[in-house]
């Protein structure tokens, strides 16, 4: 395997005010992936991108972006990297074309290849019709399509998006994940962005890291971080109401499920596999005359993830809270019952509450689709 | 060449984003006229009283309308490079390959000539209005030049300021607590013979005193004597002072 394109040891960044926004973080992405920072907002990614990106310095420890040295080799690094930050910075008083025709100055490119390439990047992103008219005409979306656009006239090797989507309409968000998948795949442009979507870093990245207050607590593909979390939920309901503890309790004993836990008259049952483990559990709860009304499977979300892995919800408060309280429940139980997880951070949610199991009925019964409040702040 | 380039590129977006919105530069110019027609008028008869024309005292009120000029058409130059960093504009140009002083000294340089565009327009309307003024063609340029400076110099303290202040509304209330004393501490609208001792005690320390004698000294078609050219030379080591400050304060600044 090659070195990875972007590559940070140590890094740490206090501010003047003693605020610490990275604590010694290490990070490793790999060339020609969709590499998604995913983090409440004051977590740090911003911090982390402006380092990467040599607009500010680290107080300790070092990175470096397709071999450069972020401190020491800083103009080496620029002209390898494309950066849209949270403001979107094309000029509002030239006009789309114009803004890229400058970008290609400032990078000192032919002035031909300049044409070329601003032709060809405002029919990537669909702008031909808005490419002469100024940009204070300009919707946010196509705003934001502009500034990736003229990210990209130099050809980066990496692109860094911080929060792209940030402020969008459900529309324009889904149409600019096209595009950037589009970078990725036409290009094999390497990418970097941050985000406090869940389900952005979800849908588009190929792995993500979760970052809280200024550290790397996860790293790994969706799939496999939502696979550390122990198991998937299968939820059951009955036909006679809430079943008896015989049932509860053999479904317990049964190899394959990790926890069973009670929610009102359903039932919670967390198993390492869902798709695998429903046929067998079926038959078991026939024998027990168990009459079983609905049947749900799971996935957790990196919701849980990151509940998993910062012992908190993203907010605490009305739903989320709850749902943290529900679940570093269960997550309690399922590490007892598997002895692992040792490197999580304690799981002791503030919000948790010492009910026990049975009788409880959080009042969001929608697990595991809890998401994070997305407060359109800046981090 | 980069560094050149890149001034000139920069400096080029500006002077298209000003031509393309006219109305702010006309508009700057609204204060210096009132000025103009207001104090030209009001204090003719002071002339008069001394047993001088009318008409002498828009001649001499107009090389400091001309400085005045240039403070208000310079005093929003921070104020621009502050939106530019808010909208996100300067990080946008930091992270490309962009030799990173041009980004400031596109802006002044700019600032430069779009205060010697005022000029021209306030010397015309104050030739229209009758002021006596006969600089010649070298005392044109020369004039051109001083206020050419001068632009690039109270655009690069606004600057600096700007980066100092980093917020639009405290160097709002700067640039217009500045301005005004600026102005008063100069031989703008009574000779320094005739100012009292302490206020012409400010002014020799005032640098905008010196653009205005040395305005004056031009539009007068007086010789360029050695008052002159110190006059001179204190406008530019200023202007190089502020532009120095504004560019180290620039370079120096992280987030």
């Amino acid at each position: 395997m090659s070195a990875p394109i972007i590559q940070a040891s140590g890094l740490t960044k206090v501010y003047p005010d003693g605020h610490t926004a990275l604590a010694a973080i290490d990070l490793a992405v790999r060339e020609g992936e969709i590499f998604g920072f995913l983090g409440p907002n004051g977590a740090g990614k911003t911090s982390t991108i402006k380092i990467l990106t040599t607009l500010s310095r680290p107080s300790s420890g070092a990175a470096s972006v397709a071999g450069f040295d972020v401190v020491r080799d800083g103009p080496a690094v620029r002209r390898v990297i494309g950066y849209v930050a949270q403001e979107a910075g094309v000029d509002h008083f030239l006009t789309g074309r114009e803004n890229l025709v400058l970008q290609g100055r400032l990078y000192h490119l032919d002035r031909r290849l300049i044409e070329e390439r601003t032709h060809e990047l405002l029919g990537l992103f669909d702008l031909l019709p808005v490419a002469d008219r100024l940009v204070s005409s300009y919707s946010g979306g196509t705003k934001r399509k502009l500034d990736i656009a003229t990210a990209l006239l130099h050809r980066p090797r990496v692109l860094f998006l911080d929060e792209p989507t940030l402020g969008l309409d459900l529309q324009s968000r889904h149409a600019l994940w096209d595009y950037i998948r589009r970078l990725n795949t036409v290009y094999g442009m390497t990418i970097f962005l941050t985000t406090h979507y869940l389900e952005e870093a979800d849908k588009l990245a190929h792995r993500v890291a979760i970052l809280d207050q200024g550290g790397v607590k996860a790293v790994g593909t969706p799939e496999a971080l939502k696979d550390g979390v122990g198991g998937d939920a299968i939820r059951l309901s009955f036909e006679s109401g809430a079943p008896g503890p015989d049932v509860w309790q053999a479904l317990r004993r049964h190899p394959l499920v990790v926890d069973v836990i009670a929610e009102g008259e359903s039932l919670h049952v967390v198993v390492k596999e869902g798709r695998e483990a429903l046929p067998k559990l079926l038959p078991a709860l026939d024998t027990l005359g168990a009459g079983v009304r609905s049947i749900t499977v799971s996935r957790p979300s990196l919701d849980d993830v990151f509940l998993k892995h910062t012992g908190k919800a993203f907010t605490v408060g009305e739903s989320g809270g709850e749902g943290g309280a529900w679940w570093t429940k269960w997550q309690k139980n399922a590490s007892a019952s598997q002895g692992k997880d040792a490197e999580s951070t304690p799981a002791d949610s503030p919000t948790a509450n010492g009910n026990g199991t049975s009788s409880e009925t959080p009042s969001n019964a929608t697990w595991p689709n809890q998401r994070w409040t997305d407060t359109e702040r800046k981090d | 060449m980069d560094a050149v380039a890149d001034t000139w590129y920069l400096f080029m977006k500006y002077a298209r984003i000003t031509v393309r919105m006219p109305m702010w530069t006309l508009f700057g110019l609204v204060q210096p006229l009132i000025w103009l027609v207001i104090f030209g008028q009001l204090f003719s008869r002071f002339a008069q009283m001394a047993g001088g024309e009318s008409s002498s005292y828009l001649a001499f009120l107009t090389p400091g309308i001309v400085v005045m000029t240039v403070l208000f058409g310079s005093s929003w130059a921070g104020v621009n490079l502050l939106r530019e960093i808010t909208y996100g504009t300067v990080e946008k140009m930091m992270v490309t390959a962009v030799h990173r002083p041009a980004i400031v000294l596109s802006r002044v340089l700019h600032n430069g000539v779009l205060v010697v565009l005022q000029v021209g327009i306030v010397l015309s309307v104050a030739v229209a209005m009758g002021a006596q003024i006969r600089p010649g063609v070298g005392g044109v340029l020369l004039l051109l030049a001083v206020v050419f400076g001068m632009g690039l110099g109270f655009a690069s303290l606004s600057n600096a300021i700007a980066l100092k202040l980093r917020r639009e509304e405290p160097l709002m209330v700067a640039g217009n607590l500045l301005t005004l004393p600026l102005m008063f501490f100069t031989s703008a609208f009574i000779s320094k013979s005739f100012m009292p001792p302490w206020i012409a005690t400010l002014a020799s320390v005032n640098p905008v005193h010196y653009g205005v004698e040395a305005s004056r000294t031009l539009l007068a078609g007086q010789r360029w004597d050695g008052d002159f050219w110190l006059a001179v030379s204190v406008v530019a080591a200023f202007s190089a002072v502020m532009l120095g400050w504004s560019m180290w304060l620039f370079m120096r600044q992280r987030t």
